[in-house]
């Protein structure tokens, strides 16, 4: 091809990161490119440590890489909130945050001023589950003293307000601590990616909605210079390759999760609903968290992550206060 | 000269025996905090969020700091059955060109890049963004880079020895396993 | 030259060099290096660190050295030479009962790790001696210890099991399930050629010091008592610290080291020098095994990196069979991969072109994945890369040769051929368990 160029993700060809996003991308790319783009997807075990792409990227090992801010860490404000954010904004208002109300373009002013990158957002996964556990939990109280398996802000925000025990399990080594109550409780990824790890044949409760990761998006970055020496024709069919996979890759995830949904609910687990109460009382301390850390920043003379802030807790409030005429399908 | 050599060489070796010394030391704290971990959630219900992190963390430093103490000990595995039956100046000339034309080299450009990100991540003070604590990395990066520059050099003098050994010059000892 | 050549010439490369007698994780290292020249140019020294990192960073690789070093320290303490001592009494007259034993002991410490490589040394460390005083022959001893440890991931709990699971989106818990009935099966064919081989062929000094001989009841069951039981409560420490959820399988190590420590100093074997002793050669071996996965993870990226997905992929494509060709097929390919390439990489570069021919041929996939797990373990024993017989060496006395340990290794290869050839004749042996043990709610 004219153009071409080596892309790392972050798992194997057979998983949702390949089938869903990477794979639907190039494909598209290609597709739109009339073929003068070809991106060659380089799956785990191939460039180091598939945590640590933005770095690879960085060292010119690799044109592009296919990832989660997450991995990022969460001392920078934004990696922590663009891509997911608990009780941030859900499948139905993370999109038009993100195309309509100027978050695409934080995100990607982000990228450039502090790591010299352009990022194409180029997938939006759904909710996940908030936890498969041993015990019923729908609230602050449940939560109490809870060994519970999460990482990042999340596992912050739990043990300051909630009393939880947030232990690290290294993701291969769940099941068996779930399966033998070494934990309590334990959170991974979306129901069905859970379900293949099989972690209903352990835990008896299934609890949800997913609040710590209602959405969450990824991201394909380059360093700023590749994505300028490509010819503005290209630039702009990636950006519409990128835009339509993140519309895609949501409803292939969201058609594989309901069918989970479908099996696991015709098995013996018990899904138990949080309370409205309690969802409502972290999103309050999720969001006080996050105006800290915006606050700490703006102090230190970096604006960037409270804009961000009051960009998404601004159109959340907003599409929260006027959504409701629309008609969510689903019984409650 | 040759005697100075020698003493170039001894003093590698001993370089290479306190790096393996604080390997130990690593050892012993890596346990102590698994099983601190261990014990502070199940029976305290607390546990730690950097126990995972210190315990990696650790494990990686003691393999490689006692890379070089393992070469000098010809305690990295070799399959010998052909070896065996190859002339003796063969075998060390074969070891010597390896060693100081293709391992040192290779390894080389390998030990560069660790330094400069040990250094960058230093001067930095970069996080360990891909784990739950977020510790800073440089101390994990500087274990990993003083452990591959050890051996490095421990890898030049054996390549040194092998030539020595080929030269038959006196007092270059055979049996690297005996030395101690 | 088409990239996916050179991916294929790496294996003639590095076998080159091993036969010269280089270091083999050197030697892996040097060739990933010097391919990945064409796909990286001086970058791939970046590429070097990264997989460096990337090994060291490896929270599962933490159990490795806690337990070489409880290995160490039950051999040195005595502990080790004592059980072995008091077994004798009991299995003194049977064949090659020795060797039993420590096929035994090495069933059970399997069951507490899941780590290639750990119940190897461990179980070396303690039973090499013991048997060579016995006048056991080197090839029987090379073989016992490989084989034994080769269980360290056919008894679950298995990192092997834990990763294919994840790659090929299976349960963990019906793997698990899945694989105690051909590892019991492995352990019995293991056992049952060992006791033909000593009634064919006993030791060269046979039974030299019966232990028991004129001994009275009381008195063995005495000296039983305190010899077995130090050794025992420890593999059910561990063991136990795993199944009620106190550790995790990767921390219980650390228990396992902690608890050598504590029975060596209740001995009053605990000093100074022989902790140094068994520290520097926990470094040491850890140092060895280490730096093979690095060196292999190094050759695998860079073999992927030039496209030997690709030769696979193209391998299975040209060929037209039936569902048991297909699998007969790409189990010959897994054997291949393992010759070379570390079990990680031959699970990452496989399992995703097999896993949608399994559906497309209506393969079982728990079958299929314990005819793959028994596969790789075969290539743990398999030259000319047989990390057994590498972990081996590390502990091997001066003694025993390379050629012995191969001699030695191929019985047990044959015992796992015909393991294999069990479960395709009967699926049932692998997916009936899993039905029964894993049930849900
Ligand atoms: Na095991
Ligand atoms: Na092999």
């Amino acid at each position: 091809a004219e153009i071409d160029l080596r892309m790392a993700i972050i798992s194997s060809e057979n998983s949702i990161y390949y089938e869903d996003m990477a794979k639907p991308f190039a494909d598209l790319v290609a597709e739109l490119t009339d073929g003068r783009v070809e991106i060659e997807i380089l799956p785990a075990g191939t460039v180091g440590s598939v945590l640590k792409l933005h770095d690879a990227v960085q060292d010119g090992l690799i044109d592009m890489a296919q990832t989660t801010p997450i991995f990022l860490g969460t001392s920078d404000l934004v990696n922590a909130m663009v891509a997911s954010f608990p009780t941030g904004l859900g499948v139905d208002s993370y999109l038009p945050w993100l195309y309509q109300a100027g978050g695409l373009e934080l995100w990607q002013e982000h990228r450039r001023e502090t790591m010299g990158m352009h990022a194409l957002v180029t997938s939006l996964g759904p909710s996940e589950f908030f936890a498969h556990a041993n015990e019923p939990i729908t609230g602050a109280d449940d939560l109490e003293g809870k060994k519970f398996r999460t990482l990042g802000n999340w596992a912050a925000i739990v043990e300051e307000n909630y009393g939880v025990s947030p232990t690290v399990v290294a993701g291969s080594e769940i099941y068996g601590m779930l399966e033998k109550g070494g934990i309590d409780m334990a959170e991974y990824s979306i129901p069905s990616e859970n379900q293949k790890i099989g972690f209903h044949e352990v835990a008896k409760y299934i609890i949800y909605p997913g609040i710590q990761a209602p959405a969450w998006a990824f991201e394909t970055v380059m360093l700023t210079e590749t994505w300028e020496s490509l010819p503005e024709d290209i630039q702009r069919r990636m950006e519409l390759a990128a835009e339509l996979t993140t519309h895609r890759s949501l409803q292939a995830m969201i058609t594989r999760d309901l069918k989970a949904l479908e099996e696991l609910q015709d098995g013996g687990n018990a899904f138990v609903r949080l309370d409205d109460a309690f969802i409502a009382d972290a999103q309050e301390k999720a969001r006080a968290w996050a105006m800290r850390l915006a606050e700490q920043a703006q102090a230190e003379g970096d604006d960037l992550p409270m804009r961000l802030a009051e960009s998404v807790f601004g159109f959340q409030d907003y599409w929260r206060d006027n959504a409701k005429y629309l008609v969510m399908d689903y019984r409650k | 000269m040759l005697h100075r050599l020698h003493t170039v060489l001894r003093g590698v070796d001993r370089l290479s025996d306190a790096m393996a010394a604080l390997a130990v030391v690593l050892l012993g704290v890596m346990i102590g905090a698994t099983l601190y971990e261990v014990v502070a959630r199940h029976f305290f219900n607390a546990p730690t969020i950097w126990s995972n992190d210190v315990s990696y963390m650790l494990n990686g430093s003691v393999f490689m700091l006692a890379a070089a103490y393992t070469l000098r000990r010809d305690a990295h595995v070799r399959i010998d059955v052909l070896w065996q039956m190859l002339p003796r100046a063969l075998r060390h000339g074969v070891q010597a060109l390896f060693l100081l034309a293709v391992f040192t080299p290779v390894l080389g450009f390998g030990t560069y890049y660790a330094v400069t990100k040990a250094w960058r991540a230093w001067s930095r003070g970069s996080l360990e963004t891909a784990s739950a604590w977020e510790p800073l990395i440089w101390p994990f990066l500087t274990g990993l880079a003083v452990g591959m520059l050890g051996l490095l050099v421990q890898a030049v003098a054996e390549g040194i020895r092998h030539l020595l050994r080929l030269a038959g010059v006196p007092g270059s000892d055979d049996d690297p396993a005996a030395a101690s | 030259m088409e990239t996916e050549t050179l991916a294929v010439l790496m294996f003639p490369a590095v076998i080159a060099l091993l036969l010269l007698g280089l270091q083999v994780s050197f030697s892996l290292i040097a060739v990933g290096f010097l391919f990945g020249w064409v796909l990286y140019d001086y970058r791939v020294g970046i590429q070097l660190f990264n997989i460096i990192q990337t090994t060291a960073s490896q929270f599962l690789l933490t159990a490795v050295p806690p337990f070489i070093l409880m290995g160490c320290v039950l051999e040195r303490s005595g502990i080790a030479e004592r059980l072995f001592r008091v077994v004798q009494i009991w299995v003194g007259r049977l064949p090659n009962g020795l060797a039993l034993t420590t096929m035994a002991m090495a069933t059970m410490i399997a069951a507490t790790t899941g780590i290639v490589g750990a119940v190897e040394v461990m179980i070396g460390l303690m039973a090499i001696p013991a048997m060579q005083r016995l006048g056991y022959r080197n090839d029987l001893i090379a073989g016992t210890v490989c084989a034994g440890g080769s269980l360290g991931t056919m008894i679950p709990p298995s990192l092997v099991l834990i990763v294919y699971a994840s790659v090929a989106n299976l349960s963990v818990g019906k793997l698990f399930a899945a694989a105690i009935l051909p590892g019991i099966l492995m352990v019995g064919l293991f056992m049952l050629y060992i006791i033909v081989r000593g009634i064919l062929a006993p030791p060269a000094v046979p039974y030299a010091d019966t232990e028991g001989e004129g001994m009275t009841l009381g008195r063995k069951l005495w000296l039983t008592l305190v010899g077995l039981l130090p050794a025992t409560a420890l593999i059910v420490a561990v063991l136990g610290t795993i199944l009620l959820g106190i550790a995790t399988p990767t921390e219980a190590a650390s228990v396992g080291a902690l608890g050598a420590l504590l029975l060596a100093a209740a001995d009053r074997r605990l000093n100074g020098r022989m902790l140094r002793d068994a520290f520097l050669t926990t470094v040491r071996l850890t140092s060895m095994i280490l730096l093979i996965v690095v060196a292999g993870s190094m050759f695998s990226s860079i073999f992927r990196g030039l496209g030997g997905n690709d030769v696979v992929r193209g391998l299975v494509d040209a060929i037209q069979v039936d569902a048991l060709g297909l699998v007969l097929l790409l189990l010959a390919i897994v054997f291949v991969a393992g010759f070379i390439l570390e079990w990680v990489s031959v699970l990452l570069i496989c399992l995703p072109i097999f896993v949608p021919l399994l559906d497309l041929y209506g393969v079982d996939p728990i079958w299929f994945a314990m005819l793959t797990f028994v596969m790789l373990q075969t290539s743990y024993l398999t030259p000319p890369m047989a990390p057994s017989i590498f972990y081996l060496k590390g502990i091997a006395p001066p003694g025993m040769t390379t050629r012995q340990m191969y001699a030695g290794v191929l019985p047990f290869i044959l015992c796992q051929i015909v393991v294999l050839a069990i479960l395709i004749a009967v699926p049932s042996l692998a997916t009936w368990l899993p039905t029964v043990l894993v049930t849900g709610f």
